[in-house]
């Protein structure tokens, strides 16, 4: 019981649920509308040469996140090309980037880079399951007058929910697993900004050797993910209850 | 905006139009810069990275790359990553298959135990089985052999794998199956002659995401193996990019070589890709 | 639907008990038990092999070759590293003295390497030799007592190596033999020739060192560089020769069995000068962006006059720079700082690593394994790392017999007779929550999230708990 307490104290004074939640968050709330978003865009023929674009959004998700994490830290570096070319646009020649340096916006670059990795996963999940929507209910509400967004509520999202649920679980399950990222990317720095479950957990296990420690915060883990994906699954069946 | 007059609807729908071309195409750059970037990075000499790293080589060296292969033995990791892949993909498949149909089709009472136990699987981190499963692997003798590793490989893409198959396999008409037993098939006979022919679509999902994590996966290869005759692609590109890692050039280069397979087949087949991806998403969770 | 999830919550309480119980409590037992059966094993072992150690070291003569012997090892080497090629003529060498010894080696660096290490001491399977530190990193080995002692192996031959490296470490044991006199965890690496471009000299205090950040700011260039993304190296490298030169070592003894507390106003005054070098911009803020890695790289291209790294860095500086280049960088230290309790000039310093061997190897195994620690700290590998990195061997041998060494290689050899008193480095002598806190704790300051006020307090705290 002790243990179990002073883990919660640690977890406390360092504010990992909060990180965690950001990172869920960006998950949740970031990459699938906008993959939703995209694939809508696709769906309806917006753009021509959509196959290349769908292709491009993708690409990320074949390749190993380790050497993802790598790359971009290598690129958020300050030595590195998000700040040269931040310095070119400016034409600010001693610009520095410091949002890493800042409590509150440590987390922007994962975020972006977990949107940059996963976007295109939701992207394609969302399209296939809109070309699977019968063409006629769109045109029939069209001769019935219904504007562009009527139609995109009113027909396309109920027809989604099952899927916005799926794609919600494997954001959850798959952003609190994000270790590969994250060790790669910051290693959880500076000072405790970046400090995931996964990797206190880690750090605990492995530079202290003190299992004990690291393997009740895998079992909070499990926890959590679990609790999250009943609440998607509650939240779904009301929505499903409301629609009907 | 405001002062953007837009009289028509025309002009308006030019706008839009406009305006969703330029966001797919920053998403395009956005993907395809960075990997540009790598690519031309790792010709470079490591000071010249160091004095100018948005710069295009001045002369293209390719010692980085040589170098990164022999010394990281990017070789024979390829191979062990190559059969694992294969080895790990084709087993999932089988297993996945067969389960699926048994969860989807066989039910009995201990069905929704059994098919939950295996649904957890997705939620259970591979750090928190770590320290556990290295001591049992090492007590059975199996550390450090390519067999454990496809073991682990296996049992950690089953989870997902099944998910998907018995989904998939569920939507599969009962009288199919019915008709079939009326005429006094046996269940590996509907199993191989009926369920594997209807789900190809979502066994090119299974084996693309299958294929991708193993290919990729790092932190049970990285702990699992020792000698060079079971080590994987990833943890030889790590090798380059330790603490205290400085050859830059010749990190960017085993970089390089860690995506540039998965790339090309990626640009040769990524229409059936996309589309085995879709089949797994297009599930209604 | 609902029996479903029915179903799904009974499976949840279900793993959360196995959860629970298999990696938390089982696991202990676990360990426990098999600690236990291990113990006895050792002991067994222990009580043959000392019979045969005496054996061993009466009959010991150079050039007999013993049986077919192969050994399992676990080395911490970064194979990308210049390091690399002297460790690889080191093993060609060995194999030449022992064709009958075969050598299976594995290399592993970084967090990978300890992670390792965890993996295979808790499943009870250590390789026969594997390189350790000599107390702090590896100290969970040496409590757990998975070495052997190597002084009965070493017997009259102690005389042949410094005395102050082959003194009793963890337990009163020799759990590894350290391969070089010492480490110097903190140098203050200078470019001589931006210096003089500028028209500045080397700062004799702290106040002259602050003057500089303007003229070396309006140049371009970073007044100091320390890449320290990764937390532990403003610990390792400059907050531990700090707190050696500010406290003193008799305050870090002493506040490590309670005497003196973190709390003491010489220890916040350390915590409140690692503030101000951020501050006063001698070290830039994007300095805790920047790779370890970026470091050498930097200075070798001439974005830094100072450097602030460990005196192992000369491996990684040598290559990147000419003969004629190395001519105008120098090894020094920081600069004395007013009210300093140390003394003026001093680093901070640890007992070096080196190969030690796993518990309960006995005969013939027993004797390769320490063919091997003796030979990698012995005269051959020595020279072989003296000449390439300029590394001062443990053992104790002439080095002016050597000429052609590269001008840095030279420097550092000299560096470690110009200073003569080495500081505790605080990640080796405090483990566990506290270092973590530190580690982190110095981040956060240079970042202005924590007064050193509050983190003095914080530290004191958590070490209250482990004292």
């Amino acid at each position: 019981m002790d243990r179990v307490g002073k883990l919660y104290k640690n977890i406390q004074r360092s504010g990992f649920l909060v990180l965690n939640f950001i990172v869920i968050f960006v998950s949740v709330f970031g990459q699938i509308p906008l993959g939703f978003g995209l694939a809508y865009l696709i769906y309806r023929k917006s753009v021509k040469g959509s196959g290349f674009f769908q292709a491009m959004v993708f690409l990320p998700m074949v390749i190993s996140t380790i050497i993802i994490g790598i790359l971009w830290s290598k690129m958020f570096s300050p030595i590195g090309v998000v700040p040269r070319i931040i310095q070119a646009i400016t034409n600010n020649p001693n610009y520095s980037m410091t949002i890493m340096n800042s409590k509150q916006l440590a987390m922007i670059p994962i975020g972006f880079v977990l949107l940059w990795v996963y976007t295109g996963t939701y992207l394609i999940i969302f399209l296939a399951n809109l070309q699977n929507i019968d063409p006629n209910i769109i045109e029939a509400a069209q001769i019935d007058g219904a504007t562009d967004g009527q139609i995109f509520i009113k027909i396309i999202v109920p027809q989604l929910y099952g899927v916005i649920v799926l794609t919600s679980i494997l954001a959850i399950s798959g952003s609190l697993r994000s270790f590969d990222l994250l060790f790669t990317m910051t290693g959880g720095g500076p000072a405790y900004y970046t400090n995931l479950l996964a990797i206190y957990m880690y750090n605990y296990s492995f530079i202290h050797y003190n299992y004990g420690v690291g393997s009740a915060i895998s079992t909070v883990m499990v926890i959590l993910s679990i609790v999250l994906v009943i609440l998607v699954r509650f939240v779904r069946r009301k929505v499903e209850t409301m629609g009907a | 905006m405001s002062n953007v007059t837009l009289n028509t609807r025309k002009e308006q729908a030019i706008f839009n139009k406009l305006l969703i071309y330029i966001l797919f195409i920053i998403f395009a750059i956005l993907t395809l810069y960075p990997l540009i970037w790598l690519f031309y990075s790792s010709f470079k000499p490591i000071l010249e990275i160091i004095r100018n790293a948005l710069a295009l080589p001045r002369d293209w060296i390719f010692s980085n790359y040589i170098q990164a292969i022999k010394i990281g033995k990017l070789n024979i990791y390829a191979v062990n990553s190559i059969i694992y892949t294969f080895v790990s993909t084709g087993l999932v498949i089988i297993f996945s298959m067969m389960a699926s149909f048994a969860f989807a089709k066989i039910k009995n009472r201990a069905t929704p135990f059994l098919y939950n136990s295996f649904l957890i699987g997705l939620l259970i981190t591979i750090q928190a089985i770590l320290i556990p499963l290295f001591i049992s692997m090492t007590r059975i003798g199996l550390r450090d052999t390519r067999l454990g590793i496809i073991m682990i490989y296996v049992a950690i893409n089953l989870p997902l794998a099944i998910f998907l198959g018995t989904e998939y396999v569920k939507a599969i008409p009962d009288s199919l199956i019915e008709s079939a037993q009326i005429d006094g098939a046996s269940y590996f006979r509907i199993f191989f002659s009926i369920i594997m022919p209807m789900c190809k679509p979502v066994m090119v999902t299974i084996l693309i995401f299958t294929a991708l994590a193993c290919w990729n996966e790092f932190m049970l290869a990285l702990v699992f193996t020792s000698s060079d005759s079971s080590r994987s692609l990833p943890v030889g590109i790590y090798s380059f990019s330790g603490p205290l890692a400085t050859e830059y050039g010749m990190q960017f280069a085993a970089l390089v070589i860690g995506m540039a397979p998965m790339i090309i087949l990626y640009a040769l087949f990524h229409r059936q890709i996309t589309r085995g991806f879709a089949a797994g998403g297009a599930i209604k969770g | 639907m609902k029996k479903s999830l029915l179903w799904l919550l009974i499976m949840i309480l279900v793993v959360s008990m196995i959860a629970t119980f298999s990696l938390a409590g089982c696991k202990k037992e676990e360990v426990a038990g098999e600690e236990a059966v291990e113990e006895e094993a050792v002991e067994e072992e222990v009580a043959e092999e000392e019979a045969v150690e005496e054996e061993v070291a009466e009959e010991e003569v150079e050039v007999e070759l013993g049986p077919e012997v192969e050994i399992t090892m676990l080395n911490y080497l970064d194979i990308t590293s210049p390091e690399a090629a002297v460790w690889d003529a080191t093993v060609e060498a060995f194999n030449a003295k022992y064709p009958n010894i075969t050598l299976t080696i594995e290399n592993s660096f970084g967090d990978a390497y300890h992670q390792k290490l965890a993996a295979l001491a808790g499943a009870g399977d250590l390789p026969d030799v594997m390189y350790l530190w000599p107390d702090g990193r590896s100290i969970e080995i040496y409590k757990n007592e998975l070495t052997e002692d190597l002084y009965p192996f070493l017997g009259a031959d102690k005389d042949k190596y410094t005395p102050s490296a082959v003194a009793p470490q963890y337990g009163g044991k020799l759990n590894e033999l350290p391969i070089t006199a010492g480490t110097a965890c903190h140098v203050l690496y200078v470019n001589t020739k931006i210096l003089d471009d500028l028209g500045l000299s080397m700062p004799a205090t702290y106040e002259e060192f602050v003057a500089m950040v303007e003229p070396i700011s309006a140049a371009g260039l970073y007044p100091i560089l320390m890449p320290n993304k990764a937390a532990w190296v403003m610990q390792s490298c400059l907050f531990s020769a700090l707190v050696g030169r500010i406290c003193g070592q008799e305050w870090i003894d002493k506040v490590l069995t309670g005497e003196t507390a973190f709390t003491d106003q010489e220890f916040v005054d350390s915590l409140a000068l690692v503030a101000d070098l951020y501050e006063t911009g001698l070290l830039p803020p994007q300095s805790i962006q920047l790779e370890y890695g970026d470091g050498p790289n930097l200075f070798a291209t001439g974005r830094s006059p100072f450097m602030i790294d460990g005196d192992w860095r000369v491996g990684a500086l040598t290559p990147l720079l000419t003969e004629e280049e190395q001519a105008d960088f120098e090894l020094a230290v920081f600069p004395d700082i007013v009210g300093q309790k140390g003394v003026s000039g001093s680093t901070a310093g640890v007992a070096s690593t080196g190969f030690g061997m796993k518990a309960g190897l006995t005969g013939d195994k027993a004797d390769a394994a320490w063919k091997w620690i003796s030979f990698f700290a012995g005269p051959e590998a020595s020279e072989l790392r003296f000449v390439e990195e300029g590394m001062i061997p443990n053992y104790i041998m002439d080095l002016s017999v050597y000429e052609d060494v590269q001008p840095l290689v030279v420097k550092r050899a000299a560096f470690y007779a110009e200073v003569s008193t080495n500081t505790s480095v605080l990640d080796a002598v405090i483990t566990g929550d506290p270092i973590e806190l530190i580690n982190s704790g110095l981040q956060q300051l240079a970042l202005g999230d924590i007064t050193p006020e509050k983190l003095a307090a914080d530290i004191e705290a958590a070490m209250e708990l482990v004292r």
